[in-house]
């Protein structure tokens, strides 16, 4: 046990460590969410915000939502670092050890969660920078971080889950088109729900990146805590089974060192 | 070295067969048939051409593959054949693979690396420290240690990745064409520390292409050739039923081939074993 505990803590330094050194992908990850934000906020300035108190402006209906989506983009890269340690043999080299695969691949995702949380924070501070206005209330918020953290997992298990079955960097790029797309579109991180067709409010109520973004929404707006049966139970549910895929997969590399 | 007959060998395979799938009807056969005790407290050279079989050789007593048919027992312990549970943790820990192919990460530095390795064999915490720079010593790697592996030469590479895999000081030693790629001066650190752990007590198995090299740093030398074990003995042994008696003459008789060169880049001195011939 406590071995595995020590392999977890040297993975998710490694992983660190390495995501430091390619600042490229950090920086990316807070330009992209200010586009949209300058975007997306200037251009719906006057979307009537039927879901909210009134007093609140689209740009502050936008920043917890867009928050949201660079946790959901940051968490589909996890998996493009294990590509590149696929390619360059290191990963295999890694589970050739006597290390335990869950250990390694907890530490790994324990290092991606940690940024995600850092990008969903650094993404909010643009946001008031822009003039958004939060209503702060910790309690609410530390349960909309759990949030968050339950939704990083899931998606960065999918992804590296993803990158151990097809090694190689142009799956990852059509994962980020069919997952995140849709699971975008679908969902309530850019548009209120009662802006949508009756179909697509119907399918935004089933999509996790929904969930989440109603549940940071709603912890950073109206100070809010999050649900237990809309948010906390359904994202932890979904972020274990994707972790159990992400388990499986990397037990299944481990065999074929 | 002397090599007592009477100690229990590292490795010990009987009839050893590996089948690689190459379509649905047909294999290949990698190894048919191995019979073979691999001592410990010796460093063995596995020699044989491009396809005679050194690598799954390798790849089946690091535990990687099992053998399709045939008994394989390493460090003690039986490998059952193909689709029987795979070795483990604890084996893992007293053995080493480390494969042609560097396996790095370039965004870390030296010291990194070895760290990271360390504790992934399982190293205690008060002794990682210590063991990275006694390797990183016998390696001559000291300098670039704190800087990025992208930074570095090919041949101190080559030095990391070697010695990332000798951290747990592992009883079986398993290195394809470790010189592949190493100057002379670091040919000349991995032999020595190859030596330094055989008197050591472990058992270091080395597939290489370098047949001088083989003949003057080896205590035992297996000749593969088409899957089979075509000799093995002292290279003395070897070279004493060839006429003339070297290394290179027995390989010639032993398999009815001409070595393939060494890699490039290998500093064991490949050109005078041609001119010897």
């Amino acid at each position: 046990m406590r071995e595995g505990l020590d392999v977890l803590r040297s993975v998710a330094w490694r992983t660190w460590v390495v995501t430091l050194r390619r600042p490229v992908v950090l920086t990316f990850s807070l330009g992209q969410p200010l586009l949209w934000m300058l975007f997306f906020g200037f251009l719906f300035q006057r979307f009537p915000l039927a879901d909210l108190p009134p007093g609140l402006s689209y740009l502050d209906f936008l920043a917890p939502g867009v928050s949201v989506m660079t946790v959901l983009f940051g968490a589909s890269q996890s998996g493009i670092g294990w590509v590149r340690d696929l390619q360059t043999g290191f990963l295999p080299r890694l589970l050739r050890t006597p290390a335990s695969p869950a250990a390694i691949l907890a530490g790994k995702l324990l290092a991606d969660v940690a940024r995600l949380l850092l990008q969903a924070l650094a993404v909010l501070v643009l946001a008031l920078l822009l003039g958004a206005r939060l209503r702060l209330a910790p309690g609410a918020a530390a349960l909309g971080l759990v949030c968050i953290a339950l939704f990083g997992l899931a998606f960065a298990s999918l992804s590296c889950a993803l990158a151990l079955r097809a090694r190689a960097q142009e799956a990852m790029a059509t994962f980020v088109h069919l997952v995140n797309l849709p699971l975008l579109f679908t969902s309530t991180a850019l548009v209120p729900r009662r802006q949508m067709p009756g179909w697509l409010a119907a399918l935004s109520r089933i999509n996790p990146l929904t969930l989440t973004a109603d549940a940071w929404r709603g912890a950073l707006l109206l100070g809010e805590s999050p649900s237990w049966q809309r948010a906390l139970l359904p994202l932890a549910a979904l972020a274990a089974l994707l972790f159990a895929l992400a388990l499986s997969q990397i037990r299944r590399a481990a065999q074929e060192r | 070295m002397p090599i007592e007959p009477s100690r229990e060998p590292a490795a010990s395979l009987r009839g050893v067969v590996r089948r690689y799938p190459s379509s649905s009807l047909s294999s290949i056969e990698a190894l048919s048939g191995v019979d073979l005790d691999l001592p410990r407290g010796a460093v063995t050279a596995l020699l044989g051409v491009n396809g005679a079989g050194k690598t799954t050789l390798l790849r089946l007593l690091a535990g990687l593959l099992p053998p399709s048919a045939g008994e394989l027992s390493v460090l003690g312990c039986e490998q059952p054949a193909a689709a029987g549970p795979r070795r483990s943790r604890a084996l893992r820990r007293r053995l080493s693979y480390v494969p042609q192919e560097l396996a790095l990460d370039p965004e870390m530095t030296g010291r990194e690396t070895l760290a990271l390795f360390a504790t992934l064999h399982g190293v205690a915490w008060r002794e990682r420290g210590r063991r990275v720079n006694a390797l990183a010593q016998a390696f001559g790697t000291l300098g670039p240690l704190g800087r990025p592996v992208a930074a570095w030469s090919g041949g101190q590479k080559r030095r990391l990745h070697l010695a990332a895999g000798m951290l747990h000081d592992p009883e079986l030693l398993l290195l394809d064409e470790p010189t592949a790629g190493l100057d002379v001066p670091g040919c000349d650190f991995l032999w020595a520390e190859l030596a330094r752990r055989a008197r050591a007590g472990a058992a270091v198995v080395v597939a290489t292409h370098d047949l001088p090299a083989a003949e003057r740093q080896a205590d035992f030398v297996v000749i593969l050739d088409r899957g089979r074990v075509a000799a093995a003995g002292t290279p003395g042994e070897l070279a004493a039923g060839a006429a003339p008696p070297t290394l290179l003459a027995a390989f010639r008789s032993a398999t009815g081939r001409e070595p393939d060169p060494p890699a490039p880049g290998t500093g064991g001195g490949g050109g005078d074993g041609r001119r010897r011939g």
